[in-house]
């Protein structure tokens, strides 16, 4: 167990001054973060903050950055997106990314399997009963809330540990938010390290550990869950203004 | 250290004068001529490519037009050399008028496959045209007389004819590009919606252009036909539109320069190392090859960015 | 006219439209996901018919082990040109894809050139498919039933293998959006790399099916390289069905203008091709976009 006990006190994911650009623009600037293994941090911000962009940049989809983004215990930069993916890093990206030319059949089995453990299809069907009906239709056909069901899944079946979520609630009806924070609950029982990106407060609130506050690049505040309602109100403040 | 631009061009076109003066005492008369032929086709390509930004993967219609009806002029309807010649530009932008108004109406990898599909039109139309002579071409074609009195047959009358017409040609391509009508294109090339918000035609732009390319391809195809005395398929296959953007890649598009050195090496190239037999088509092969991969603003662009300034 | 000069040009277009579907098949393929307009590709089907002679002549292997030995050969020269000159094509403007591919063209029509002149080379057809059907109204030689066969199969399982297959759908994906193919962990230079590979083998393999029936000659691919450019264009650009449906229905109305219209039938498919460039541009033949 005492492998365990160190992961658990050990970042599964660990950014240490993080920089990336666009082309020429500079659009992060050192930014730090760690998330723990089984833990759901979200990065809160207003639109345009940089919040996509450090998911695009652990992902290596930036086409320069610096710094360092560690993956249990193991160095990234340098990596091509290919090979970060492989050591068990899904990406659920912005506008979910389903490939309208494919089935949702093939939309599910596109992924490579990285690791061992990785959900059954028997699972995935029973967590999303909407993606079973749907497996023949393509993947243009769907709704956004089907396509963002679907997004969540085709990641659960890969065995990837830590998973990335950039808006997964965004444009979508409340009763299906609902869903979408019900999975996400389910999910982080099931020991998923989470890094979340979501425009909706309320919603982070209720499923984070933990939150970082991100403004022009830069983290500009960490906060440690559960919130109390000053910090609550402080966090909402900034995010309107 | 910067320079005008316009003295540097007009040391370069006095070199061009010099190197013409000197070169027919050192090379063939003929190939020279047939460098200006080809140095003339390249600059009305680059007008379009370099200038207007459009691809065109078919321009071996309009040279090839130009030299067969140059060749079939002098020949059957008895006109002189510039008479034929001047009737080959006439035709070729007639041809290029109709083609353009049609290509223009799409851009990027439509454009060059429109004026692809239009040029096959052109060569099958000729293949099987009756004067055309099918697959032998147009041969003895006389080079006549200028204004009655000057023997063209004598290879020092026609190279000072075609001289003139030459260093003629690269005048009228330098003042177009230097004209407003030409800062224009170059608008419309760098930023079409913006030039459209400006308030400019650019549509009529794109289509002068593509019908002042025509006719001095035509003309470049006409000298051709005369200096060579024949005009053959070649002239009008698709092959001769990959290689005059060759040519003018080579020398480097959107450069002045550029496509007369662009068009002197595929030529020496091809006649030079003709002994090479069909090696000849690997060298060239080669050429394209290297400067796509390594140099791709081509030999003259390449010096002038070196150097800081446009040539 | 008669009813026998009809079904006669009818068959003959049929078999052009044989090569023109294989041929722009593969064209459509590497357009589609690498957005390269594959210029070689004349040259390549005639590298796959000059093997095909070449396995004939200089190793007595016949016919029919040469078509499953030209597809891997082609398929093979389709990696290592990939590999070494396409590859670096990817993020540079399409026009240089197509000078690229134009000059590869020039080195391998002059390599062939030196070897083997322009005169055709003779590759009879196999003892198998020798002779021909008496219909009554025509006499049908078997070898040109089999061409068409053969090609609407092989168009078939490239489809297949396209549009039903785990591989195909690792395909679609880089093709639609190869960024994210890459973050999910695909390999998406490999993918182009077996792209560009399968449309060479196409392209070979349409060379040894053309052997018997066209003259083998280092210029035999010049001219139909451009009809298949047209094909595709005329299919909807990238799209496999559309490719397969024009190259088809290009060389029957090929065939069938050689009888009411016989000196510009060779004109037919670029006149049909800029009146789909002027009214259908960026739309399949079944009005899809693509």
């Amino acid at each position: 167990m005492t492998a365990d006990t160190y992961s658990l006190v050990k970042p599964a994911l660990e950014l240490r001054n993080l920089s990336a650009w666009y082309g020429e623009s500079r659009a992060l600037y050192d930014v730090s973060l760690d998330v723990k293994p089984g833990g759901v941090v979200s990065l809160l911000g207003r639109n345009g903050a940089g919040k996509t962009t450090i998911v695009k940049s652990i992902m290596g989809l930036m086409n320069r950055r610096e710094g360092s983004v560690r993956f249990e215990n193991r160095e990234t930069i340098g990596l091509s997106p290919r090979k970060i993916a492989l050591l068990g890093i899904g990406l659920v990206p912005e506008e979910r990314g389903i490939f309208g030319t494919l089935t949702v059949q093939e939309n599910l089995m596109l992924p490579p399997v990285v690791r061992d453990g990785g959900m059954t299809l028997e699972r995935i069907f029973d967590l999303f009963p909407n993606v079973r009906a749907r497996l023949t239709a393509a993947g243009n056909a769907l709704s956004g809330g089907e396509q963002q069901m679907l997004a969540i899944a085709r990641i659960l079946r890969t065995g990837a540990r830590a998973i990335l979520l950039d808006e997964p609630t965004e444009g979508l009806a409340p009763v299906i938010v609902q869903q979408i924070r019900k999975t996400i609950e389910s999910m982080k029982e099931m020991g998923f390290t989470i890094l979340l990106v979501e425009q909706n407060f309320d919603f982070a609130a209720r499923v984070s550990d933990a939150f970082v506050v991100i403004e022009n690049g830069r983290v500009v505040d960490r906060l440690e869950g559960p919130l109390g309602s000053a910090e609550i109100e402080s966090v909402r403040r900034f995010l309107s203004v | 250290m910067t320079y005008p631009a316009g003295r540097i061009h007009a040391v370069l076109f006095v070199i061009l004068c010099g190197l013409v003066l000197l070169l027919p005492f050192v090379v063939y008369k003929i190939l020279l001529m047939k460098i200006m032929c080809f140095a003339i086709f390249a600059m009305a390509f680059n007008l379009l490519l370099g200038f207007g930004g459009l691809m065109s993967f078919g321009h071996a219609a309009f040279f090839g037009l130009g030299s067969y009806m140059a060749a079939h002029g002098a020949k059957e309807l008895g006109f002189s050399a510039i008479e034929s010649v001047v009737f080959a530009m006439v035709l070729s932008g007639l041809l290029g008028l109709i083609f353009g108004w049609i290509a223009l109406k799409r851009q990027g990898i439509y454009f060059a496959m429109i004026s692809l599909a239009l040029a096959q039109l052109v060569f099958y139309a000729i293949w099987r045209a009756d004067f055309a002579g099918g697959e032998n071409g147009i041969q003895a074609v006389p080079r006549g007389m200028f204004l009655g009195m000057v023997d063209l047959s004598n290879d020092w009358n026609i190279y000072v004819l075609f001289t003139l017409i030459f260093l003629g040609c690269t005048l009228l391509v330098y003042r177009i590009v230097h004209s407003p009508f030409g800062q224009i294109v170059k608008g419309i090339r760098d930023n079409e919606a913006r030039a459209i918000s400006i308030g400019y035609d650019t549509a009529r732009f794109k289509l002068i252009l593509f019908v002042l390319s025509a006719t001095l391809s035509g003309l470049g195809g006409g000298l051709k036909a005369i200096v060579l005395q024949f005009a053959t398929l070649t002239d009008v296959h698709w092959v001769t539109s990959g290689e005059v953007v060759l040519m003018v890649l080579v020398g480097g598009i959107g450069t002045l320069a550029g496509p007369i050195v662009g068009a002197a090496i595929m030529v020496v190239v091809h006649d030079y190392l003709a002994w090479l037999g069909p090696w000849v088509m690997v060298v060239q092969g080669s050429i394209f090859i290297l400067t796509v991969l390594l140099f791709r603003q081509g030999i003259i662009g390449t010096i002038g960015r070196k150097l800081g300034i446009s040539l | 006219m008669s009813f026998q000069l009809l079904a006669g040009q009818l068959v003959l277009g049929l078999i052009n439209g044989s090569f023109y579907a294989l041929l722009s098949l593969g064209l459509a393929i590497i357009f589609g996901i690498l957005n390269i307009a594959n210029f070689a590709h004349g040259a390549q089907y005639m590298f796959g018919a000059m093997l095909a002679w070449g396995l004939l002549e200089y190793a007595g292997i016949g016919y029919w082990y040469a078509l499953p030995l030209v597809f891997l050969g082609a398929g093979l020269l389709g990696l290592l040109t990939e590999a070494i000159f396409i590859r670096r094509m990817y993020h540079v403007d399409p026009l240089y894809g197509i000078l690229l591919t134009f000059g590869i063209t020039l080195m391998m029509q002059g390599v062939f050139r030196n070897y083997y002149g322009v005169s055709g080379l003779p590759y009879s057809v196999p003892a198998s498919l020798s002779g021909s059907w008496n219909l009554g109204v025509m006499y049908l030689p078997i070898y040109r039933v089999w061409v068409i066969v053969a090609a609407v199969v092989i168009c078939f399982l490239t489809w297949y293998t396209i549009e039903k297959t785990r591989i195909g759908a690792n395909l679609r994906a880089a093709t639609e959006n190869p960024t994210l193919a890459e973050a999910f962990g695909l390999n998406v230079p490999l993918l182009k790399a077996a792209a560009y590979a399968g449309g060479v083998g196409l392209a070979g393999l349409a060379g040894a099916f053309a052997a018997p029936v066209y003259s083998v000659n280092p210029m035999m691919g010049s001219e139909i390289v451009i009809v298949a450019f047209a094909v595709v264009v005329i299919g909807g650009m990238g799209s496999i069905k559309g490719a397969i449906i024009a190259g088809f229905s290009m060389g029957a109305l090929e065939g069938l203008a050689k009888v009411f219209w016989p000196e510009f039938s060779a004109m037919v498919i670029y006149i049909v091709m800029v009146a789909v460039i002027l009214y259908r541009p960026g739309v399949d033949i079944f009005g899809r976009k693509v």
